[in-house]
């Protein structure tokens, strides 16, 4: 770190560089900050559905949270969806990672295609999946069907489920490729070269010297994905299941919309909203406390 | 232990050809060193015989099994890298286990294996420290180490010396050389340091552009350079080449200097090769002299000897350096006559380069 310490900038006005961050700070202020306070505010009040008065009702709506089987329904869901999520699509990119990694001719081709998904925006990935599997008009959910699969995800659960998760995690794919592909080519050669000679077959190295020593970017990729998972998959699960069926792909950052746009009830899904940011919150200094510490070498 | 043999080994990258055939048999328990100049293909030909390159055509066989299309693990050799390959996210014991414990040796036999090693190489205090947190010559012998314990055939050496500052550099080169003469194992050797390659090589392969120039002992390879680049390459500073023309039995150079042959020579030209030392400035008793005026151009004061960069008299504009004792007094800018005894000189055709062997020159 003594590198860092030697390229440490001198201003000479100083608050040129807090004009150089000023615009940063506004945009978080603005869309983190104040959104957030007003979810907090809102969480301790009872709203009518128009808006038109409030009550303070101290812990009401997370009392009422809390006992609602539906929601603890909710989070079930959630933990299912976004480990399967986080799963398939680091394990996936991964591999397809690997694999680039190896290509010599063509690369760039292969790399642009894979990158692809990520320039789709989530709503537009749930309606293409929804083109391809609606169980009435979907190409695919029409193949499976003649393959005698009894393909019908508004009626079958566990097949909403495996349509928003391949789903989210197919758009996640191209981001954690990249990380990945950049981690791979950061591994010295010389350093592989050394374990083949040293007796480690291709497994073997990738076990033992290639994994390892992509465990930072795996860490860092583990808490964005984790942070993806929970938040930015409301477009696909909005336009592919909108939840459905019967609560089966109802995720927590789903029901906030659902409850507090739908159902109108605001202090209710502010309330949700609140307890999802602490989730998110506890959760990615757990990773920090407890995974950091182990992928740095 | 183990002979390595390498029979018309080429290697090309598509359509270029970078190593043209080579012939090379390296006699158990030899230290062989390969030196050249960046892009020669001396580290090629190591990777070839690791088995981390291909090779195009050829044979490379070691211990006298063909090895052309075994994986690196099968030839049972060790390598170390120039910049060590050690893996950073092991400790210094388990870099040095690493290669038996993914040949299933066994843990007791690990433990020792690693122990004896790190005593050997001193690292016993540092088994349990990372990569990082060691110094480059550590680094380099827990390279050396790694090697050591899976006590191979042959040990394998890509510019090992390299990233290290010069005192360490020279240290390490002492324990490489004592290593071999504990372990008697076949050590093939890659440098650019021809320092490295006299102090270390009991043979040493000078390799230009992909092609052998020469292999020979380090006093053949200092005494009979087979080619001007050889002569040029090996002895610091470099050998002088000076121009001659043959005219009958004479033989003129540096204007109006000359020699005198017996023997035919291939052609009109030739290049006659004069190492620094063995200019003088004066004549140390009898002996055959040639003598040469020069200007002095510059003076190297070096401590132990001083380096005298001369400019040749009589039109040819050709430079001279010689090396003499301190105690010389010489001024810049003044007139000197250079001696050299005439069995010091090489004599070289001008037009291939090589070696012209056979001739007899006397000073005339």
């Amino acid at each position: 770190m003594a590198v860092m310490q030697d390229k440490r900038v001198h201003f000479r006005n100083k608050w040129l560089p807090y004009l150089f961050i000023a615009p940063q700070m506004v945009v978080i202020l603005v869309f983190f900050f104040w959104p957030a306070s007003q979810a907090i505010k809102q969480s301790v009040y009872l709203e009518d559905p128009f808006g038109l008065s409030s009550q303070f009702v101290w812990l009401d709506n997370f009392t009422a949270l809390f006992t609602d089987p539906h929601y603890l329904e909710s989070v079930k869901v959630t933990l299912v969806f976004s480990l399967a999520t986080i799963g398939l699509s680091l394990s996936v990119s991964l591999l397809l990672a690997v694999f680039a990694d190896q290509v010599i001719k063509g690369a760039n081709f292969y790399k642009t295609f894979i990158i692809w998904p990520y320039a789709v925006a989530p709503p537009l990935a749930g309606v293409l999946w929804l083109f391809l599997f609606h169980p009435a008009g979907g190409v695919v959910a029409y193949l499976l069907n003649h393959a005698g699969i009894d393909w019908d995800y508004f009626a079958n659960s566990g097949q909403a489920m495996l349509l928003v998760v391949v789903a989210a995690a197919w758009k996640q794919i191209s981001y954690n490729f990249l990380f990945f592909l950049a981690g791979l080519q950061a591994i010295p050669t010389s350093l592989l070269e050394s374990a083949a000679i040293d007796g480690a077959g291709p497994v073997t190295r990738f076990r033992t010297i290639i994994f390892p020593l992509l465990s930072p970017t795996t860490f860092f990729l583990l808490v964005v994905n984790v942070i993806y998972a929970f938040f930015e998959t409301f477009g696909i699960i909005h336009a592919a299941t909108q939840g459905g069926p019967g609560g089966a792909t109802n995720t927590l950052i789903f029901k906030v919309f659902n409850d507090g746009f739908i159902g109108l009830d605001l202090g209710g899904s502010a309330a949700q909203s609140v307890v999802l940011m602490i989730i998110v919150m506890m959760l990615t200094i757990l990773q920090f406390k407890f995974i950091e510490r182990r992928v740095q070498y | 232990m183990a002979e390595i043999k390498l029979e018309e080994v080429r290697k090309s990258y598509g359509p270029a050809e970078v190593v043209h055939g080579v012939d090379l048999t390296i006699p158990d328990g030899e230290f062989l060193v390969l030196v050249g100049p960046s892009g020669c293909g001396k580290s090629t030909i190591l990777r070839m015989i690791a088995g981390l390159e291909t090779v195009t055509s050829g044979r490379i066989s070691i211990d006298r099994r063909i090895v052309n299309r075994l994986e690196p693990k099968d030839r049972d050799i060790a390598m170390v890298f120039q910049n060590y390959a050690l893996y950073p996210h092991m400790s210094v014991y388990q870099n040095m286990a690493y290669g038996l414990k993914v040949r299933g040796v066994h843990k007791a036999d690990i433990h020792n294996r690693v122990n004896e090693a790190a005593v050997t190489l001193g690292l016993g205090e540092y088994l349990d420290r990372k990569p990082r947190a060691l110094s480059g010559g550590q680094r380099q012998r827990v390279a050396m180490g790694r090697a050591l314990v899976r006590n191979p055939k042959a040990f394998l050496f890509d510019e090992p010396l390299s990233n290290l500052d010069a005192k360490l550099r020279n240290q390490m080169r002492v324990e490489l050389k004592q290593l071999h003469a504990r372990l008697k194992n076949t050590f093939v050797y890659v440098t650019h340091d021809q320092v490295e390659a006299m102090t270390l090589g009991q043979r040493i392969m000078v390799l230009r552009d992909g092609n052998v120039e020469q292999v020979g002992t380090p006093d053949e390879i200092y005494n009979q350079p087979a080619s001007t680049f050889v002569a040029g390459f090996i002895g610091a500073p470099s050998m002088n080449i000076l121009s001659g023309s043959v005219d009958g039995d004479a033989i003129r150079f540096a204007g109006k200097a000359g020699l005198v042959h017996a023997g035919s020579l291939p052609g009109r030209e030739v290049k006659i090769g004069v190492r620094p030392e063995h200019l003088c400035l004066r004549k140390e008793g009898e002996g055959d002299y040639c003598q040469v005026r020069a200007k002095v151009a510059l003076i190297e004061p070096l401590g132990g000897d001083t380096v005298v960069h001369c400019r040749l008299n009589g039109g040819s504009d050709e430079n001279i350096i010689i090396r003499v004792h301190p105690d010389e007094k010489v001024g810049e800018n003044e007139t000197a006559i250079l001696y050299f005894k005439a069995d010091t000189l090489h004599l070289f055709d001008a037009e291939t380069q090589r070696r012209i062997n056979g001739v007899q020159v006397c000073a005339g």
